[in-house]
């Protein structure tokens, strides 16, 4: 592990400045660390399905206002950047839209299987779906009275099962990045009302350098939006 | 609008940049009056800490006027044509850390946490004009400066208080406030610090605020140590004593109730364990000098307490971990809790206990930042510490 973070600490440092034969070193050193930690986390297996990729996080809010916002399935995509849109359709059916490579629009329809309020609310898609998807989205006590427990589940299949790899490739993330991300941003939006970002704030000329930074940190693509900003007054110079 | 931007190691220049925007709801726009070179911006200049960016705008202390305010932002706590300090953490006021005051801690103001989680186990709040792993922020040597959470941060200031005398809130008075606090100072206690720029400082003086019987200053920039002396401190030069030795003769062979790291990861030094640094520093293959380290954990007293407010960034060895635990040693650490201080530390200004502007040796404007990294860096001209003016015309100076 000590070997993983040091090779991967040591050549994103060396890609950045600059030094190639360094980072193709620390490059083989991390690639042989994580497949030696990868096939110890498969003997363990840590989730009830196998590949879900599972996240939890400790939230500063009520249960019920966590479930109150999950529970409208059409906010998700302002924490879950991914999905295009989700729009409510008849009792507990939604239509779910993701933005896949290449600019194309896929969709299907989903229900919700199970829901406890202020617990629990799973969902699935409808059966013959394109893209089969299975999720949960749990909220326990937290480590005291004002916090809360958020844990969760996704996963997306082909036709077939070839699990994970299809959410990967629609979106060229980790499914495991992914998840846990989204609910990182479910919880900057429960605790702050907002999710941090530097997408579109000023800089000096970048060059080759700059932007492969930006890259390397994924700071170019999948980022959340900057929010509306319509009701900003504009800039008044106090001279 | 004029920013400083990292260009590469050693490069720092002055380009024409497009302004800031408010991107979230919770955003303000300030702008700049004063700014700040930090201690912490030399270890950038030196391109020693990793995930900076060419094109980068540097600077986390700085304060003016807020002349745009997000929609998001409580009218009740900031609005437009306050003037304000602003801290150089960033924090949201509603997570977990927030709430317990460890606004250095901060869950959700880093858009990288996961890079950086990935490095440390967890991810400390953003910070300004500090590389993409502290969150990538546009800092405040500039003009203009995007402030997120702006009704979590910034405090305001009278008007009958000068620049000078307020900027400091920012970063290096609260860094000397906490870092002496990190000292579990009991009344009379003797407290040794490494480090007499700007942080040291303000830590001797701190420290005595809070309680020390004796401060004994280390460093060997005679300038610095006589400004030391000024505020009380007996003063050791590492380069013509054995600090250890000097100590344990000052102290009855007890060794300092505390020891203070006010120097952090470009540790100056003697002998072979500095070269081992030095060495491994520049084949990359440790990101920190440690040295200043090592020697507060030696001198401290059995018992005693190691602050730690100089900057570390990655992953050392050589740390004597079998003298901290033999000698049941408690060392405190972290970036700077800034909310917790600034208010407190302003009624002092204003009551007249201490002035802070008697740290600055310069002040240019922001045409000059490139020079004054580096005067700043080899203690040039008698330097101690540097304030900008993004607003001088650089041909009036």
């Amino acid at each position: 592990m000590p070997l993983m973070l040091l090779a991967g600490a040591l050549g994103a440092y060396s890609l950045v400045r600059g030094k190639p034969k360094l980072a193709a070193t620390a490059a083989l050193g991390a690639v042989g660390a994580v497949a030696m930690r990868r096939s110890a986390e498969k003997a363990a297996t840590k989730q009830s399905k196998p590949n879900a990729a599972v996240a939890s996080f400790v939230i500063r809010c009520s249960r019920e206002s966590a479930y109150e916002l999950w529970r409208d399935f059409e906010n998700l995509p302002r924490f879950m950047p991914h999905l295009q849109s989700v729009t409510r359709g008849r009792e507990h059916q939604s239509h779910w839209t993701v933005a896949g490579p290449l600019g194309v629009h896929l969709s299907w329809n989903a229900e919700i299987v199970d829901e406890v309020e202020n617990e629990r609310i799973s969902w699935r898609s409808l059966p013959g779906s394109l893209i089969a998807n299975e999720g949960s989205i749990e909220f326990s006590p937290g480590p005291n009275e004002s916090s809360i427990v958020a844990t969760l589940r996704m996963q997306y299949f082909l036709p077939g099962g070839a699990a994970g790899k299809t959410f990967a490739t629609l979106l060229g993330r980790n499914p495991e990045f992914t998840v846990r991300e989204d609910l990182r941003r479910f919880k900057a939006f429960l605790e702050t009302g907002e999710i941090a970002t530097t997408a579109g704030q000023t800089h000096g000329p970048r060059g080759i350098h700059g932007h492969l930074q930006n890259i390397l940190l994924r700071e170019t693509s999948n980022m959340p939006k900057p929010q509306k900003t319509a009701n900003v007054q504009p800039i008044r110079r106090i001279a | 609008m004029k920013a400083v931007c990292w260009m590469g190691k050693e490069d720092m220049q002055v380009h024409e940049v497009p302004e800031p925007k408010i991107l979230n709801p919770r955003d303000a726009i300030v702008r700049v009056t004063t700014t700040c070179i930090c201690g912490s911006d030399l270890h950038l200049y030196d391109g020693l800490v990793p995930t900076l960016a060419q094109g980068d705008i540097l600077g986390h202390e700085f304060m003016g006027e807020v002349v745009e305010t997000g929609p998001g932002v409580d009218s009740g706590k900031l609005k437009t044509g306050d003037r304000v300090v602003v801290p150089f953490t960033i924090a949201c006021g509603g997570c977990g850390p927030c709430h317990e005051e460890l606004w250095s801690l901060c869950d959700n103001s880093n858009p990288n946490a996961w890079f950086v989680e990935k490095l440390m186990g967890h991810s400390p709040s953003g910070l300004f004009g500090y590389t993409h792993m502290m969150g990538g922020y546009a800092g405040g040597q500039a003009q203009y400066v995007r402030v997120p959470f702006a009704d979590v941060g910034p405090i305001k200031v009278p008007q009958s208080l000068r620049d000078d005398q307020v900027v400091f809130l920012s970063d290096i008075f609260p860094t000397g406030y906490m870092a002496a606090e990190n000292c579990n100072i009991k009344p009379g206690d003797t407290i040794a610090i490494w480090g007499c720029g700007p942080i040291g400082q303000f830590a001797i003086r701190s420290a005595f605020m809070l309680g020390a019987g004796r401060v004994i200053a280390i460093d060997h920039v005679p300038e610095r140590l006589k400004m030391a002396r000024e505020g009380g401190a007996e003063t050791l030069n590492f380069d013509d004593v054995n600090v250890l030795d000097a100590l344990r003769e000052m102290t009855g062979s007890k060794g300092p109730d505390a020891c203070m790291d006010a120097v952090g990861m470009e540790a100056s030094g003697h002998g072979i364990q500095y070269l081992y640094d030095r060495v491994k520093q520049m084949l990359r293959l440790t990101q920190d000098r440690i040295g200043v380290l090592r020697e507060c954990i030696q001198a401290c007293r059995k018992g005693g307490t190691v602050s730690v407010p100089g900057v570390y960034t990655g992953f050392d060895d050589k740390v004597p971990m079998g003298a901290f635990m033999n000698k049941s040693l408690t060392l405190r650490t972290g970036q700077t809790h800034m909310m917790r201080y600034m208010k407190p530390l302003l009624e002092r200004i204003e009551k007249g206990e201490i002035d802070p502007s008697f740290v600055i040796s310069h002040r240019l404007p922001i045409e000059k930042a490139p020079d004054a990294y580096r005067i700043f860096r080899d203690k040039e001209d008698h330097c101690t510490k540097v304030v900008l003016d993004p607003w001088a015309d650089a041909a009036a100076a």
